[in-house]
């Protein structure tokens, strides 16, 4: 018992450490598993960025390109020819606003679509002609900052200057609207996706904003320092400014005071001389639910593996307890085989020492009936041999001899009618049978005796009764004998009776006495030779003990039924029954 | 001749010539009880008891024993033989092996282990002569023992061998 809880003890501890040890490892790889994804994830919001960076630049450059190469190529035909093709260009190219041309006075002579142009509009009238005098001067495309439209949203101005030769012949002004830029490149990026994009200019103004429209065209760095919620925002808006690439987190504040961590992957638009910035903001905990998503993909792996592993082990174990269950079950039965046959044997080897024993009983009983009556004449010889010997003892010693010679005779007779019975030497003259007679035959032989013992004999046969098959001599020996051995055990004045009856095809003779029974556990062994052995009552009786096994066994020849009935004290029953003849 | 004690007082009032009932009276016993013990304490041949459930056995037996001048009686079993042997106080027993209601190595071993009767010697008689038969008769206490059918000038013998030894 004591063994069996100190194993219970180290298999619980053994238990333990390997969880400890399993837990601590997925620990580790859970860190590894979120460095690396952390890593992958900053690194694809980055190159997401920066693909949204270099397809605006290469738009909008794009862009200036025609618009210079138009510039460039019409500069001498007329005015009105250059103009003409604004309309081929807006059509053929995605992306303008309106393409106007100003003359060299600043006026706005010309514009497709023509709705959208502000002819006549005088630049240096409206105080408006910075920029035109800058690509004037320059002699170079100038692209002014995004300013609103009049008819809303940002708008990119792109104004450049028409030469001929050193004559300055005006400007081609192209306004390309935000939205169409940021629609195109910013929106897409993050359809169902969490978090938003933003795009900046030089100075940190909102030219375009995912999460919050109302934001487009305002100062992010103004309104940061007005209400600075967001820290870490502004280092990264600054790092914007400067044109460099790059993730960076910071907390970001959220309305219930709450604040979570936000992944900022920026990437720079470099535009001619325009430096604007494009931003994906996302909150960290996109990466968990990235990694938690992966997880769960690996669980239900782990889960259909355990599941299957589970089910393959338990259909084993069934399997295999199902095959012990028969090995069981067959060697419980040929256990019981064995038991039985054991049993069996010992049965056996009980009834071989009881045989044994009887044979041994039976030659001690047989030398001992043997020498009795040759005691008893070889005595009375040598009495009568003596000399002195009066007539009166002699012939009481000559009526000794002869009697113990006849018993020797009858005593060896039954021994060889036995000795027959039991080798299956017997023969049966077999014939028809009147059992009347026989009754009257052994009636006859045994009147004497009967007399002597005062006993009263009643006879009952049906008049007529049907005949037996059987042999006539044998059979009456077997009714004498049964009536020797009620006589022997009938008192003086006893009664014996004999009745003969038929029934369903057989014919049942019945020896009944008076004498002193036989106990219920012996009627069976009644039959037995010697059966008297050891038996003071039947001693008292004398005679050879093998009439009645000679009954049994002349009566079995015949193939018909010997038994006896009895109750203690009251007399016995022997009862045989044969077949009717025919 | 063996006596026991009522004997021996019966004789010793006989020397002072007492009555039969002055004796019967002092002895708390009948007066025809008295008569049957003058009448044995006359005879004065040896007394044998013959015990054998066979007549046929017993009979020849007592006969030649008889002309041989011993006082012979008999018992045809083992209670009888018992009450024989305490009434008749026989100078030897010749008991048989087999007999009903008790048998001889019952009848011997209670025999000798009755003081009053320990003295009396016994030789068995049996037709069975198995030697495990043997010792246990002779283990129990028997003097000697005979085997069926026995030479009668043997069994003489024996008897007078046995008496001679056990004699008082």
């Amino acid at each position: 018992m004591k063994v069996k809880r100190d194993n219970r003890v180290v298999i619980l501890v053994i238990c333990i450490i390997l969880i400890c040890v399993v837990t601590s490892l997925g620990f580790k790889t859970h860190g590894e598993v979120e460095e690396i994804v952390q890593e992958q994830f900053n690194e694809q919001q980055l190159l997401l960025a920066r693909q949204a960076a270099l397809g605006i630049a290469g738009f909008a450059d794009e862009r200036v390109t025609i618009i210079e190469i138009l510039a460039r190529d019409r500069s001498g035909d007329e005015i009105a020819n250059l103009t003409r093709c604004f309309k081929t260009i807006y059509e053929e190219t995605s992306g303008f606003y309106s393409i106007e041309f100003i003359d060299a006075n600043g006026v706005v002579v010309y514009g497709y679509p023509e709705y959208r142009a502000p002819v006549g509009y005088d630049l240096y009238a409206e105080n408006r002609s910075s920029a035109f005098d800058s690509a004037r001067d320059l002699r170079k495309t100038k692209i002014s900052s995004p300013t609103p439209l009049f008819e809303g949203g940002l708008g990119s101005f792109i104004w450049v200057p028409v030469y001929k030769g050193e004559e300055f012949r005006g400007v081609i002004l192209a306004i390309i609207r935000m939205s169409t830029i940021t629609d195109r490149f910013l929106a897409p990026i993050m359809q169902n996706r969490t978090g938003y994009v933003y795009m900046i200019d030089h100075n940190g103004k909102s030219l375009y904003d995912g999460a919050r429209r109302e934001a487009i065209g305002k100062n992010y760095i103004k309104m940061l320092n007005e209400n600075s919620t967001s820290e870490g925002w502004l280092e990264i808006l600054n790092e914007q400014i400067n044109g460099s690439e790059g993730t960076a987190v910071y907390l970001k504040e959220r309305d219930n005071e709450s604040k979570s961590e936000q992944i900022v992957a920026y990437a720079p638009v470099r535009w001619r001389d325009k430096i604007w910035s494009v931003a994906i903001s996302v909150p960290a905990s996109e990466v968990d639910h990235l990694i938690r998503s992966v997880y769960a993909r690996q669980m239900i792996f782990l889960g259909t593996v355990i599941a299957i592993i589970l089910g393959g082990s338990l259909g084993l174990i069934a399997m295999f307890s199902r095959w012990n269950k028969t090995l069981e079950a067959e060697v419980k039965s040929k256990t019981g085989d064995m038991i039985r046959m054991n049993k069996e044997l010992l049965l056996a080897n009980e009834r071989l020492k009881e045989l044994d024993k009887l044979k041994s009983d039976f030659v001690s009983m047989v030398s001992h009936e043997l020498k009795t009556p040759l005691a008893a004449m070889r005595t009375s010889a040598q009495v009568l041999n003596m000399g002195g010997a009066g007539e009166e003892t002699k012939r009481e010693m000559m009526d000794i001899i002869l009697r113990n010679i006849d018993r020797q005779t009858n005593l060896v007779n039954d021994l060889l009618d036995l000795s027959r019975i039991e080798s299956g030497r017997m023969d049966l003259k077999i014939g028809s049978v009147s059992l009347d007679s026989v009754i009257a035959d052994s009636i006859e032989s045994v009147k004497q005796a009967v007399s002597e013992k005062g006993i009263k004999l009643n006879v009952e046969i049906p008049e007529g009764i049907s005949l037996v098959k059987g042999d006539r001599e044998k059979l009456t020996q077997v009714v004498i004998n049964l009536l020797n051995n009620a006589i022997k055990f009938t008192p003086r004045s006893g009664e014996i009776s004999i009745k003969a009856r038929e029934l369903n095809g057989q014919v049942e003779v019945k020896v009944s006495d008076t004498g002193i029974g036989i106990p219920p556990e012996d009627l069976d062994k009644v039959f037995d030779k010697f059966y008297q052995v050891d038996s003071t009552l039947t001693r008292e009786a004398g005679g050879t003990g093998l009439g009645l096994a000679i009954c049994k066994g002349i009566i079995e020849a015949h193939n018909g039924h010997i038994w006896a009935e009895s109750e203690l004290g009251r007399g016995s029953t022997f009862i045989f029954r044969l077949a009717k003849c025919g | 001749m063996r006596l026991d004690s009522k004997d021996r007082e019966i004789v010793e009032m006989l020397q002072k010539d007492a009555t039969y009932d002055a004796i019967a009276e002092r002895l708390g016993i009948t007066e025809s009880e008295v008569e049957e013990r003058i009448r044995r304490l006359s005879d004065t041949r040896t007394k044998i008891l013959i015990v054998d459930d066979e007549l046929d056995t017993l009979l020849p037996l007592k006969r030649a024993l008889e002309m041989e001048d011993f006082n012979v009686i008999e018992a045809q079993d083992g209670i009888e033989a018992l009450e024989k042997v305490r009434a008749e106080i026989p100078d030897l027993v010749l008991l048989d092996l087999m007999l009903p209601k008790l048998n001889g190595f019952e009848v011997c071993q209670q025999l000798k282990r009755d003081e009053a009767t320990s003295a009396t010697p016994i030789i068995m008689l049996t037709a069975k002569g198995e030697t495990s038969d043997k010792i246990e008769g002779i283990e129990i206490g028997a003097d000697d023992y005979v085997t069926k059918p026995f030479d009668l000038a043997e069994l003489k013998a024996r008897i007078k061998a046995v008496l001679r030894r056990t004699a008082p």
